[in-house]
């Protein structure tokens, strides 16, 4: 009988045979390695075309912006470096930071409102006008087309869409869909949004934070699992590929209903999550645009050659939000700990040199500010409103007198993820310091932060907010006492008057209201605010048509294009 | 006879009895080890703070819609009903859709896991051709100038951290030589770009292997050390053998033992421990599925990756462990 035996020679053999498998086996992986695009949908069949309704009273036409000056482009590609990867895609879902900077190329919205002159400027929709209080009528544009062959936008799809939120508080519900009741499509291209109170911001709120606008047959068939990652959108470029981790592509749609734009034929965002890297990127040119520069780096890419340094006015606000008691955790804050004293909170504001901040922080990228309402916006009155930009140390320790404390110790939480947060609230615990106030700093991350604030577990805390829409009551609705988990206690929150600001339609009258919110903000100090820090894109200098965006989630390519 | 045909038949035959044995022995040992790990992950990841429902919200989500969206993803069941939902579905090769963009969680595994996989072997496979080498030369001329300068630049492997280093090569390489591109790996098609995969893959395989090429070379050195003062290699060097045998044949088998284990450890580490890398260089891979998961409270796809990383630190130390054997015939499965 043979008799078996383990040798090396056997083993080296067994060995060989294996290592060819596992050869094969890494073929295989190595192809598995190439990007894993989402596959594209499969075209629909062709629609059925819908009954027209009779028209509607045709309303009042808002006379549209002029168009950007047209350029010749060289190249046909643009590579924009993403901070992060994009989450998902569509309308009814919270969309990052950095994916609308993709969606927005995708999916339009009824109107968008121009951050240079506050008008809301037609996209999907045309004509617009208030037929009474609570109606609005929305003409839209006749002839734009879906992507991928998903037929014609039509006031159907607006109707889906905008009722879609509703029913399901999507996404942007209560925020830009607000006060709506439900929508109804009047004709092919009419529509009609019946509001449950008076909303003047209707425009610049509701068609342009709240109206990307989806494809309802696409989004019915596919699913919105699925339409979440193969978006159907009528923009100037469309859906082409997404690896997740990796890069977003989209192609031009050539059926798009501007034959101007876009001026390029496709936009890779790869991703790249370090500052630093996606820099070193920009400078060797693999990526065209970056935007979140590291501050540190600011001084030197401000002079750096062959590149467009573009800082705008950020439409938002840094600041030190107080907890009050009770609402407040009892571990955190009682209803005797001294940032419960109206003239402490004042003091505090007082010490803060503003100018300082936006200096060593921001690198003098900013405007320091004592007001929740960016330039620009109704209501808005030239800063200081009441606290100096350099402090006022003397104020501040007489109003400490006044309220009869010495000092005191207390937490303030900052977000590890946004460490010029956390390099700020250093600044402020400096400055507080000859108060008697001792600040102890904890940096967490944001899980943890959303945690502590919606568990109302904080002393203190600091804060960055974007304004969504070009409308004040975006700036101010923090203060409402109900509804969503900003209001952090304050127990004179002015919700009459953000409820009647909202319903207002008299513009003068609405701004009284505004005016009177914010001095009320600014005496009692719930929040403190410090600043609105400017938003800051660095690209290649060959490259003309970016729109100077005042908030960081917004990104549009329409007239985007090579000049050299 | 001890010498025997015979007798070293037999052994043969024990020692496959033996293997089998221990073989099935951790095969059944794996489902538990998976179940024990998958609990601790789901229990550490539901006590740490943060609601997944508000990340995918946003703070202008009202109580209600928070309530309605908990309970559309199963959020609000008991924490064992959750747990065993996911066990059984898991078992049947469903980990579950990510909270964050509802893709199946396998599918953004698998999609990731390749790259990730590659780098780390790739890694590996630099780090042990030049720590192997390394680690002979130094401890052959122990207390020469090769083995100070071997010393001297495995000190700075281990001391330099990755980011630092990754940096270092993007600023000489990329910027200062124009040689390597930065990042867009996930751009390119491995078979069918070969070359410019790895042009993309040089600096974080460099990175990846960084320190652990050092530590290889230490351990390496030092086991050699260990075995070239033993009385065999005294008897093989006065038989005449040539040190080069002497080197490989004989004291590197010996010294063979702790590197397979730093291989196989390193092998379930670097799935996870590729995260920096990953960060820096772009690089869609397992380590930042993971990390972005953490940070956005995506409960499954955690779970599902801390899955995959069991799973391959289970079979990683198998395969160190039978490689023991077949290296060092005196190692027996009891």
């Amino acid at each position: 009988m043979e008799k078996k035996k383990v040798t090396r020679r056997k083993f080296l053999k067994v060995a060989g045979t294996v290592g060819l498998w596992l050869g094969a086996a890494a073929s295989s992986l190595l192809e598995a390695c190439a990007p894993k695009p989402t596959p594209a949908p499969a075209p629909p069949e062709a629609p059925t075309p819908a009954p027209v309704p009779p028209e509607a009273p045709t309303p009042t036409p808002v006379p549209p912006t002029a168009a950007p000056t047209v350029v010749p482009s060289v190249r046909k590609d643009l590579v924009v470096g993403l901070h992060a990867d994009v989450p998902s895609f569509g309308a009814f879902t919270k969309l990052g930071e950095t994916g609308p900077k993709v969606n927005e190329s995708i999916i339009r919205r009824l109107a968008r409102v121009s951050h240079e002159t506050f008008q809301p400027e037609p996209e999907l929709a045309v004509e617009w006008a208030m037929e009474d209080p609570t109606t609005w009528v929305i003409k839209l544009r006749e002839g734009v087309q879906w992507h991928k062959g998903w037929g014609e936008v039509t006031a159907e799809d607006v109707e889906y869409t905008i009722n879609y939120i509703v029913e399901n508080q999507a996404y942007k519900y209560g925020t830009g869909i607000l006060n709506v009741d439900y929508v109804k499509a009047r004709s092919k291209y009419v529509v009609e949004v019946k509001l449950t109170q008076p909303f003047l911001a209707f425009p610049q709120v509701t068609m342009d934070h709240g109206g990307d606008i989806c494809c309802k047959k696409a989004h019915l068939e596919m699913g919105e699992e699925e339409y979440k990652i193969n978006p159907i959108g009528c923009g100037p470029f469309q859906f082409e590929e997404w690896v997740s981790g990796s890069h977003v592509i989209i192609k031009k749609f050539p059926d798009y209903w501007n034959p101007d734009q876009p001026k390029v034929e496709e936009v890779v965002f790869p991703i790249i999550p370090d500052a630093s890297v996606r820099l070193a990127a920009l400078e060797k040119g693999e990526i065209d645009w970056m935007d979140r520069i590291n501050g540190k780096d600011i001084p030197r890419v401000r002079e750096l050659e062959g590149f467009t340094f573009e800082n705008v006015p950020g439409w938002n606000w840094d600041c030190l939000a107080f907890g009050f008691a009770p609402y407040i955790d009892a571990k955190y804050v009682t209803e005797d700990f001294p940032t419960q004293i109206k003239e402490v909170r004042q003091a505090i504001s007082y010490a803060i040199s503003r100018q300082d901040i936006i200096d060593a922080v921001y690198y003098g990228e900013g405007q320091p500010s004592d007001s929740p309402i960016p330039e620009g916006f109704p209501g808005y009155r030239p800063w200081p409103l009441k606290y100096p930009p350099e402090g006022d140390l003397e104020t501040a320790k007489s109003l400490m007198a006044q309220a009869g404390v010495d000092g005191f110790d207390a937490e303030v939480i900052g977000l590890a993820t946004m460490p010029w947060h956390v390099q700020e609230l250093e600044v402020i615990a400096e400055q507080v310091k000859p108060l008697g106030i001792n600040l102890s700093i904890t940096a967490v991350e944001e899980g943890m932060w959303h945690e502590r604030w919606y568990e109302h577990n904080f002393t203190m805390g600091m804060r960055e907010i974007s304004m969504v829409s070009a409308d004040t009551d975006s700036c101010l609705y923090w203060f409402h006492r109900s509804g969503a988990k900003h209001w952090q206690g304050w127990p004179n929150a002015p919700d009459e008057w953000l409820d009647g600001a909202r319903a207002e339609t008299d513009p003068e009258k609405q701004k009284e209201l505004y005016i009177k919110i914010t001095d009320r903000v600014i005496d009692e100090c719930p929040y403190i605010f410090t600043g609105h820090v400017n938003v800051i894109r660095l690209y290649d200098e060959r490259l003309t048509g970016f729109r100077p965006w005042r908030v960081y989630f917004i990104m549009t390519l329409d007239d985007v294009g090579w000049t050299a | 006879m001890v010498d025997s045909p015979t007798h070293e038949s037999t052994m043969a035959s024990i020692l496959e009895v033996e293997m089998t044995a221990y073989l099935l022995r951790r095969i059944v040992q794996i489902p538990f080890v998976i179940v024990v790990t998958s609990l601790v992950i789901f229990l550490l990841i539901h006590l740490t703070p943060g609601d997944p429902v508000n990340e995918i919200l946003g703070l202008h989500a009202t109580p209600e819609m928070v309530r309605v969206w908990r309970h559309k993803l199963g959020l609000d069941r008991p924490l064992h009903v959750q747990y065993l939902s996911w066990l059984w579905k898991a078992s049947h090769g469903d980990l579950g859709q990510s909270i964050r963009s509802a893709q199946p969680v396998l599918k953004l595994i698998l999609d990731r896991l390749p790259l990730t996989f590659v780098l780390i072997t790739l890694a590996m496979l630099f780090s042990l051709a030049v720590s192997i080498p390394a680690g002979i030369i130094s401890a052959w001329k122990c207390g020469k100038f090769p083995d100070y300068a071997v010393m001297f630049l495995t000190l700075i492997g281990i001391s330099m951290p990755q980011f630092g280093f990754a940096i270092i090569l993007i600023m000489v390489l990329a910027l200062r030589l124009d040689l390597l591109p930065i990042s867009g790996i996930g751009l390119v098609k491995p078979l069918q770009e070969p070359w410019r995969f790895a042009q993309y893959a040089i600096m974080p395989v460099l990175t990846l292997g960084l320190g652990l090429t050092a530590l290889e070379t230490r351990l390496l050195r030092s086991c050699m050390l260990d075995a070239l003062s033993e009385e065999y290699i005294r008897v093989a060097r006065a038989k005449g053998l040539r040190e080069y045998f002497i080197l490989t044949r004989h004291a590197f088998r010996n010294a063979l033992i702790p590197l397979i284990t730093v291989v196989a450890t390193y092998y379930a580490l670097g799935m996870g421990a590729s995260i920096i890398v990953e960060s820096i260089f772009g690089i869609p891979g397992l380590g930042s599925l993971l990390i972005e998961a953490v940070w956005a409270r995506d409960i499954p796809v955690v779970q599902g990756c801390t899955f995959f990383i069991a799973i391959f630190f289970v079979v990683a130390n198998l395969v160190a462990d039978i490689l023991y054997v077949y290296v060092d015939p005196r190692i027996r499965f009891q």
